[in-house]
This record gives C-alpha cells, sequence and structure tokens, in this order.
C-alpha cells in the first residue's frame, strides 16, 4: 500500500514538474523586450516636447496661411480670374485630401485579440484594408482615413515586412486599426451587412474585435506627406 | 534512520519543485508589468514617429508658406505674382487629386477572361476577372510607385470604387467589361518588375491561365477624372 501511495506522489511530482519545465520554456521562448522607466520616462518627455513643438508650428502654418490668404482674397476681389482660381483651388483641395474635413460617418475599429483562446496569432492582412476601402468607396464615401492616414488617390497599402505600410507609415498588423469614413452613415454601415463582406468573413475567420459606430462628428485630417511626382507630366 | 533510494529521490525532486517554485515567484508578478511597459512603450514609439513626420510636414508647409509670403511682399506687381503662384499650386493639386489629364513614361496591361473553356469545366469562375482581379492589379501597381493610373479609361482616384456588378464591372459608377486595359504611369522597369513578382496579382491571373499581355511603354496617356463631384456630407474643419 505504501509503495503505491509514493509512487503516485513521485508521479504527481514529475508532473508538476514537468508542466512548469514546459511553461518556463514557453515563458522563455517569446520575446521578452526590457526597458528601464528611465527610458520610459525619455520617451513621453519626448513625445511631449515633440507635442509642443508640433502644436507651435501648427500655430504658425495657420497664421501665414491667414496672411497669405488675406492677400490672394485681397486680389481675388478686385482680379476675375483670380477669384475663380482660387474657387476651383479650394474645391480641388477638399476632393483630394487636403484639407482638414469633418461630417457624419462611421468609424470602424478592428482589434486583433490575442490571448490563450486563439490557436494562431490574429492579425489584419494589408488586402483585408484594401477591401474595406474599396467597400466604403462604393458605399460612397466622400473622405476616408486608416490610423490617421488620410486616403488619397496614390495612397499606398502595402505589406512591408512584418509591418503594414500606409502612406509611408508603418503599423504593427497585431494592433488595433481605426478607420474614418465620411459619408451615409446608414449606407456606410450598411455596405458591411452583406453575408460576403470584409467584416462578416473577418468575424467568421474569429480572433477579431470588430466595432462599428456610426457618428454625425467624424473629424478627418488631411494628407500630410509629400508627394513627388517624377514621371508624370500634365498634358494639354 | 535508515533512508533508502526512493526516499533520497522524493527529497531532491522536492527541492527541486521548491526552487522551480520559488524562481516562478519571484520572475511572476513582474511580468505583467513588463508586458504591459512594453505594449505602451510600442504604443509611445508609435506615437513619436508620427509625431515627428507631423512636424517633418509641418516645416515642409511653413518654409512653402515662407517663400510664398516673401515672394509676395518683395513683388512689386503683386496680381500677377498671386495669380502666377495661385496657377502653379493649382496644377500640382490637379496632378494630386487626378483631374488632370497627364502623360508619362509607364505600362500597360491588358486583362481579358479565357474564352476556351468547356462549359462543365469546374474551374469555370477562375477563367473569369473579377472586380477583386483588377482592384488588387491596381493595389500592386500603386505600391510599386505608379503616379497615375487608370482602367478602361476611368481615372483613378481617392473615391474610386472597383464593384462587382454582376456580368459587369462598375468603375467611379460606370460599366466597364472586359477586355480590361489597365495604364499606370511611373518607372516602366519598376512597375514590370512587381508585376512579374511571384506573389504578385498578376501571375496568379497568368496562373489562372486569363489572358494577360503587359508592354512597358515610353508614352502613355491617361486621361484626368472627369466627374464633377459636389461634396454632399464633407465641411472643412475651422
Amino acid at each position: 500500500m505504501r509503495r503505491v501511495s509514493s509512487q503516485l506522489w513521485v508521479g504527481i511530482i514529475c508532473m508538476i514538474l514537468g508542466f512548469m519545465i514546459t511553461y518556463q520554456l514557453r515563458y522563455i521562448k517569446t520575446p521578452k523586450y526590457q526597458y528601464t522607466t528611465r527610458q520610459f520616462e525619455n520617451l513621453v518627455k519626448e513625445a511631449e516636447d515633440l507635442k509642443k513643438q508640433r502644436d507651435e508650428l501648427q500655430k504658425k502654418v495657420e497664421e501665414y496661411q491667414k496672411r497669405i490668404d488675406e492677400i490672394e482674397q485681397s486680389v481675388a476681389s478686385t482680379n476675375k480670374i483670380a477669384s475663380k482660381m482660387k474657387e476651383e483651388l479650394d474645391n480641388l483641395r477638399v476632393l483630394a485630401g487636403l484639407t482638414d474635413v469633418e461630417g457624419p460617418g462611421i468609424e470602424i475599429t478592428i482589434t486583433p485579440i490575442n490571448d490563450i483562446s486563439n490557436k494562431q496569432p490574429s492579425q489584419i492582412y494589408y488586402k483585408d484594408l484594401i477591401d474595406i476601402v474599396n467597400e466604403l468607396n462604393s458605399a460612397g464615401a466622400e473622405a476616408i482615413s486608416i490610423n490617421g492616414e488620410r486616403y488619397v488617390g496614390r495612397t499606398q497599402i502595402r505589406q512591408a515586412g512584418l509591418s503594414i505600410k500606409i502612406n509611408d507609415s508603418k503599423f504593427d498588423p497585431s494592433q488595433p486599426f481605426v478607420i474614418k469614413a465620411i459619408g451615409d452613415p446608414a449606407i456606410l454601415e450598411g455596405a458591411f451587412k452583406m453575408p460576403d463582406s470584409i467584416i462578416e468573413v473577418l468575424k467568421k475567420i474569429g480572433g477579431f474585435d470588430i466595432k462599428i459606430v456610426r457618428s454625425n462628428n467624424i473629424k478627418i485630417s488631411k494628407y500630410n506627406k509629400l508627394l513627388e511626382y517624377k514621371f508624370v507630366k500634365g498634358s494639354r | 534512520m535508515k533512508f533508502n533510494i526512493k526516499d533520497i529521490f522524493l527529497l531532491t525532486l522536492g527541492i527541486l519543485c521548491g526552487v522551480v517554485l520559488t524562481s516562478f515567484i519571484i520572475t511572476f508578478p513582474f511580468k505583467p508589468t513588463l508586458i504591459l511597459t512594453y505594449v505602451e512603450f510600442q504604443k509611445k514609439t508609435l506615437e513619436l514617429t508620427q509625431l515627428k513626420d507631423e512636424i517633418k510636414s509641418l516645416e515642409n508647409d511653413l518654409t512653402l508658406l515662407k517663400n510664398k509670403l516673401e515672394e509676395y511682399q518683395n513683388s512689386s506687381k503683386v496680381n500677377q505674382d498671386v495669380l502666377n503662384l495661385m496657377k502653379k499650386e493649382l496644377d500640382y493639386v490637379k496632378l494630386f487629386s487626378g483631374y488632370e489629364d497627364v502623360e508619362g513614361p509607364g505600362l500597360k496591361i491588358i486583362i481579358d477572361d479565357n474564352r476556351n473553356y468547356s462549359f462543365n469545366d469546374d474551374n469555370i469562375l477562375d477563367y473569369i476577372t473579377h472586380n477583386s482581379d483588377i482592384l488588387y492589379v491596381i493595389f500592386d501597381l500603386k505600391n510599386a510607385g505608379a503616379e497615375a493610373i487608370s482602367v478602361n479609361g476611368k481615372r483613378i482616384i481617392s473615391t474610386s470604387e472597383i464593384t462587382c456588378e454582376g456580368p459587369v464591372i462598375k468603375v467611379n459608377g460606370e460599366y466597364i467589361v472586359p477586355p480590361f486595359e489597365i495604364l499606370a504611369i511611373g518607372d516602366p522597369d519598376a512597375l514590370y518588375f512587381a508585376m512579374t513578382m511571384p506573389e504578385s496579382k498578376i501571375k496568379e491571373l497568368q496562373y489562372r491561365q486569363l489572358y494577360v499581355r503587359m508592354t512597358k511603354e515610353k508614352k502613355i496617356y491617361i486621361n484626368g477624372f472627369k466627374k464633377n463631384i459636389i461634396p454632399k456630407y464633407i465641411r472643412i474643419t475651422k
């Protein structure tokens, strides 16, 4: 009797040990990044400094824009061609994505869930984003942004190594993506209710937390990079 | 006292267990905070790069505006100068928005359905060009640096959609049918190279036995977006 119970004990302890060893191994296998608090503090401080710098720059840009607008306005008021040109310029800027805009629309948040319940890591693919943009456009969206990057005619959405590049900004595909669109909220949201739509497909695959929120005041900022044209020439 | 080998074995096991447990207890409480800081760290670095980008573009804006203002202020004939500058800006915005007819070197792609099929072929859907095929080819081109793209004469701009409407495809609200002619202006070699990469959409279409022909062109003409859009929902943020 004693023999059996001691063997049982050894067995249980071995099992516990085995479990711990595998756990430890798994724990070691997951990448560990150690950052000291000081490093983090430096980052926070740097971010604050940069924010201040940005705000100042924004103020300056606004001021200059205002003065230029005044001059242009004064010229436009006396010159018919100028006033027409100014009007066209303002209209085109809105359509092309070169102004900050707001209006009714929807905000889609896709959060990949990566916890123990998932068998495989969940992440967003650049093709999902392309599909979402295409469906928003077919539902009549007038302005779209992904994670704050304005979607314009030449916007690139592509895989760059482990990250997704949008307008040359890198994003981690396992982090949440926020897609904003301005247009008729009901139609924009309705476009994703079709059984074959990309959102429904993602829901079926699982591993994502998807929220679509309608709003009367979606804000989308302008395209904020400089695009070069090397090959294109205007023709007339 | 008499030790037998089993007791000693049990003892060492117990000690080992204890060591492992304590090492766990020591490392475990730190683990959650470590993960938290890592995520936060990542977020902060992302925020930093975004801020840096923003600052860069703002600085760019600022120098542009400064130059403009200086030109305005230093010129004796303000009217003419303002006009010229506005014209220049309008040209850029027109180019950017895709409202302007453009030309330049680039790539011409023709895609057509495979018409050599028998009716009892299971892969019949593979022989048809779908809207998603066109969509991904366009993004492959854009991602390879194409500066202007059109499909069957429909210019691709920020609001362009490519949808399936049963037997036809709709681009910019207008119907198009095969054969599809995709024009792209950019570096012809770079575009061609990107299209022949193993993971490109064109390769898949070729594998599906669709008719695909690509030619590098010295001069491609792409017409601008012609419809006049009047925004219904967007307002300029003040």
